[in-house]
């Protein structure tokens, strides 16, 4: 496991695609989709520390990929090896790319019509909660008085910046977190 | 455009653009739209809209991109260019396992869970200074933590529940 010696927990691949193809149901983009694992395999399952999640996720971030792609590609590993990793690949892509092919077949129809705007209007408001409990459940470990704290704050204000790059922000802290948190003051959850 | 051209562009754009959506976006807008004007911008932003408004990661617009110009086969070829390279987390992870006990290690990997906290939290302001405007779409909102935090639903039944509201106070309005 990431950052801890105990012994890697398994999944049976239906189990692992039962899981992701849930959380492929979230709405709300990548953190929508880590909210559902983080209570499926975090609070529900028990699989994975919030920690190891958060840990997963921020290496994620500055892959040269989509967030979750390689979150999918590095959980679906830890818990089923190889194959786990095109399991929780294809569960969860499935409902996001149905929708979004039977939509685009749809075009001609919903282009100019009104059901995007009642979507954004009762679906991304949703979405946007989603997100939020997201950063609040996988934050827990840093909400104290703590140089984490002060990064956190630090790089949420950088990232709000219209020009700023998240993948450049987070491999900052990184950057900065080599010198400045090497052991020292470290938040617990 | 063939669809060899489609896998390579959309292949090395989501390597350049590092897995950040709004530059893959630029790009393709770019090289799509502008240049070749393979797609009209509206079927480009209508693409873009599909990404935000359906489940699963928003760069899944690739897939409509795909569609529109290769149909079935060139919305399963966008989506296969755009996971491909989330294997390369695999190498990083391994090396990383071998060096976690090292103390600036240690420290480099607080640093970027610091900072991906504060970016969640950026990006929930980001999308929710565009999305919340207006009255329902706050009380959506506002429902959605109120069933997860304090009726302690699940995220699906408290995301369901408050779009399902939205949906009957937006017709009320209407009506």
């Amino acid at each position: 496991m990431v950052g801890s010696d105990e012994p890697r927990p398994r999944l049976s691949l239906a189990q692992l695609f039962a899981v992701f193809f849930k959380a492929g149901c979230a709405f709300g983009g990548g953190l929508g989709v880590l909210a559902l694992l983080q209570e499926q395999l975090v609070t529900l399952r028990r699989l994975l520390p919030d920690k190891e999640l958060l840990t997963l996720w921020s290496i994620s971030r500055i892959m040269p990929s989509g967030t979750m792609t390689a979150v999918a590609v590095a959980v679906g590993h830890r818990l089923a090896g190889f194959p786990g990793t095109i399991v929780a690949l294809v569960a969860m892509i499935v409902p996001g790319f149905v929708c979004v092919v039977l939509l685009t077949i749809a075009y001609g129809w919903l282009a100019h019509g009104a059901v995007l705007e009642v979507i954004d209007a009762t679906v991304l408001p949703a979405a946007i909660a989603i997100v939020v409990i997201s950063a609040v459940r996988l934050g827990r470990p840093i909400f104290r008085p703590s140089r984490d704290l002060i990064f956190a704050a630090i790089a949420c204000v950088s990232a709000m910046m219209p020009s700023a790059s998240p993948a450049i922000v987070i491999f900052t802290g990184g950057i900065l977190g080599a010198f400045l948190l090497r052991g020292k003051d470290e938040a617990k959850p | 455009m063939n669809f060899g051209q489609l896998v390579i562009v959309v292949l090395t754009y989501n390597l350049l653009a590092f897995g950040n959506g709004s530059a893959l976006l630029a790009l393709l807008q770019h090289r799509l739209v502008q240049d070749a004007g393979i797609l009209n911008l509206d079927q480009f932003l209508y693409a873009y809209a599909l990404g935000r408004i359906t489940p699963g990661q928003n760069n899944l617009y690739l897939a409509s991109i795909g569609y529109m110009i290769h149909g079935w086969l060139g919305a399963l070829a966008a989506v296969i260019c755009m996971q491909v390279p989330g294997y390369l987390v695999l190498p990083v992870l391994k090396v990383y396992e071998r060096i976690r006990h090292d103390r600036s290690v240690q420290g480099f990997v607080r640093g970027l869970t610091a900072a991906s906290v504060g970016i969640m939290f950026a990006v929930g302001f980001n999308i929710g200074r565009e999305a919340l405007i207006g009255l329902v779409p706050w009380i959506v909102f506002l429902a959605t933590l109120a069933l997860v935090f304090l009726a302690r639903r699940g995220l699906l039944v408290g995301m369901v529940g408050a779009a399902a509201l939205g949906l009957v106070l937006k017709l009320g309005l209407a009506l």
